[in-house]
């Protein structure tokens, strides 16, 4: 049987001021190493805000949350900041690397931050851009970027993978691409990868989809599918709900 | 960590020069003005620190050596029973006023002193000979001052009061705190060329104590025993000078105010123009608090750009200052570029770029690392 790697437990996020109330509220899951996680649900659902309690980004307004096997709940502002630098890959959306640092430098960011001796130049290459090591962000396409975000991501092989959006700017190609990288690091690596996603030709990539609707799951299921070879090649998978879960 | 700060700045050169050129500013504001006050308060206790007296005695009051008050000469007899005295000179300080080869008029301060003793300044001079001081008409004066007179040359002539006067040499470096040319002639030729100066009375006398005495004990004993005159050690009489002309007259807070008002223009241009940069930077402050960097480390990056901007700021700030200097030094205006002087602008840079950085660290302070996915 196996373990979970993150449990979330009646966990709830209410923001106080002019966005006053609850943003996600009672939510109670658990997530796999070796998956693939799709969050997925219309805008303003708290996909990205779960996403950031997951990774300990913002401190959850009620619930528990345990991440491998620390409880992440209870963190102060330090012990967050020291848990997602130690433990937490990171690709967001947009504003993905710092734009006076070349591809490779802003993989050794995230080296030096973890203390890691990978090479950050294997790291490059494992996304396909060795021979993009010097060139500056700007110089780079989106689906480059991003996949300079996701070797720096994987710099010091975190056990927790979050991403939000990580395809939204870029084209179905170069989106299938990153996608594809996201659940190689999964499978390969024996991490737990979570994607916040709404763009369905992404879906498929997940081996389980949770979705979200104010500020609550309504759905949870996981994706069956015969291999790895038949996902690329655009093979109609089967979805299997594990339960119709309003909670 | 530490490269972000000078990366961020190497790919923004134009802010990178508005920052340098913010410490640029202060520095030779601040370098300058202090340089400036430093050489002028130099000049103005420039006799009595070149003197070698002991013991410098003025009549009773008296705050600076520009501005002696005339008093009886027989006080010298006095001066010489006093235990511990081992020798007594007059010295002469008074305002008069030159006639020029040209006719016109320039006001002059007339030294008097003894030419054949040995406690009077000594005159640094590059031509001429201070023997002809020994003549009746003879005067020195500084390189400096030479255009004031009338572009005089040595051995040519000025009218003093009414009386001719020869210039039998020339010094070097020897300029007042006040610009009005110095003009050192003996101290019998003083009394003709000088106002409210006559042979019964004089304006300082220069105490020469004997060996193994103290001179603030000897100094003492006059103060109490003889009436009308007061006795100071040379330290003291050169920071009182000092002092009128710094405190008293107001001059050393303008030069000063100037200075603090150079640092904090300097400042605000600095700190200015790093906001700007933190503000662009914003949304990549915010990743690398999501990536869980420390606060200590963010600061870090933003001071190394303030030190950066600091350091080449002072480089360069420092060149132009000296370079004013020397122009200055041409024109016969001293400044004075001390290493203390120097060490003090690297400090003053210090702080001030560590100044500037406070706006932009408090508002990443402030920055929530969940701004990431709102950008």
């Amino acid at each position: 049987m196996r373990t979970a790697s993150v449990i979330l437990e009646s966990l709830g996020k209410r923001y106080d001021g002019a966005c006053d109330g609850w943003a996600v509220q009672d939510v109670s899951l658990s997530l796999y190493p070796r998956e693939l996680t799709a969050l997925t649900g219309p805008s303003g659902s708290g996909k990205t805000t779960l996403l950031s309690m997951l990774g300990c980004i913002l401190s959850p307004s009620e619930g528990q949350m345990a991440i491998m096997d620390q409880y992440a709940s209870a963190f102060n502002e330090s012990q967050r900041q020291q848990f997602r630098r130690a433990n937490i890959g990171f690709v967001f959306q947009s504003c993905n690397l710092l734009s006076s640092l070349t591809a490779l430098e802003n993989v050794e960011l995230a080296l030096s931050l973890r203390s890691a001796g990978e090479d950050a130049l294997e790291l490059l290459s494992s996304v396909g851009l060795a021979g993009k090591a010097d060139s500056y962000p700007a110089q780079l396409s989106g689906g480059q970027r991003q996949r300079v975000a996701i070797a720096r991501a994987f710099a010091g092989n975190p056990e927790l993978l979050l991403a939000d959006e990580p395809t939204a700017a870029l084209d179905a190609t170069q989106g299938r691409g990153v996608m594809d990288l996201l659940r190689r690091r999964a499978h390969e690596n024996d991490a737990t990868v979570v994607v916040v996603t709404h763009d369905p030709r992404m879906i498929r990539f997940a081996d389980r989809v949770i979705e979200l609707e104010d500020g609550a799951v309504t759905r949870r299921y996981r994706l069956l599918r015969k291999s790895h070879t038949a996902l690329n090649a655009g093979t109609p998978m089967r979805s299997a709900p594990l339960r119709n879960a309003p909670r | 960590m530490l490269l972000i700060g000078w990366r961020n700045l190497k790919k923004d050169p134009a802010r990178m020069a508005v920052a340098v050129l913010g410490v640029v500013f202060a520095v030779v504001l601040v370098t300058v003005e202090v340089g400036m006050l430093q050489g002028m308060l130099h000049n103005a206790s420039m006799l009595i620190d070149r003197s070698k007296a002991d013991l410098w005695v003025s009549g009773a009051g008296v705050k600076t050596l520009d501005f002696g008050q005339p008093f009886p000469a027989r006080k010298k007899d006095r001066l010489l029973a006093v235990p511990g005295v081992e020798s007594v000179e007059e010295f002469a300080v008074s305002f008069s006023v030159a006639k020029l080869s040209d006719g016109s008029e320039a006001n002059v301060q007339v030294i008097g002193f003894d030419e054949r003793g040995r406690l009077a300044p000594e005159l640094p001079l590059i031509a001429g000979s201070l023997e002809d001081l020994h003549n009746q008409d003879a005067i020195v004066v500084d390189e400096a001052d030479l255009p004031k007179l009338g572009g005089i040359k040595l051995g040519g002539s000025l009218e003093i009061l009414g009386h001719r006067a020869k210039i039998a040499g020339i010094t070097r470096g020897m300029r007042a705190f006040t610009t009005t040319p110095y003009i050192f002639t003996a101290l019998r030729s003083s009394r003709q060329y000088g106002f409210r100066n006559t042979s019964e009375s004089t304006f300082y006398l220069l105490v020469k104590t004997a060996p193994v005495t103290d001179p603030a004990q000897v100094s003492a004993q006059i103060n109490s025993s003889i009436t009308g005159v007061e006795a100071r050690t040379r330290t003291q009489f050169s920071w009182a000078t000092r002092s009128y002309w710094l405190i008293q007259t107001g001059i050393g807070l303008a030069f000063l105010g100037a200075a603090f008002l150079g640092l904090l223009v300097g400042g605000a241009i600095v700190s200015q123009t790093l906001y700007a940069m933190t503000l662009e930077k914003l949304p990549e402050y915010g990743l690398l608090k999501a990536l869980g960097a420390s606060m200590p480390e963010i600061c870090r990056s933003v001071l190394q750009q303030s030190f950066i901007c600091g350091a080449a700021g002072l480089a360069g700030g420092l060149l132009i200052s000296v370079l004013i200097g020397i122009a200055a030094q041409h024109a016969g205006t001293a400044i004075e570029i001390t290493p203390l002087l120097v060490v003090m602008s690297a400090g003053m840079t210090v702080l001030l770029c560590s100044s500037a950085s406070l706006l932009s660290i408090r508002r990443l302070w402030r920055l929530e690392p969940a701004s990431v996915f709102r950008t």
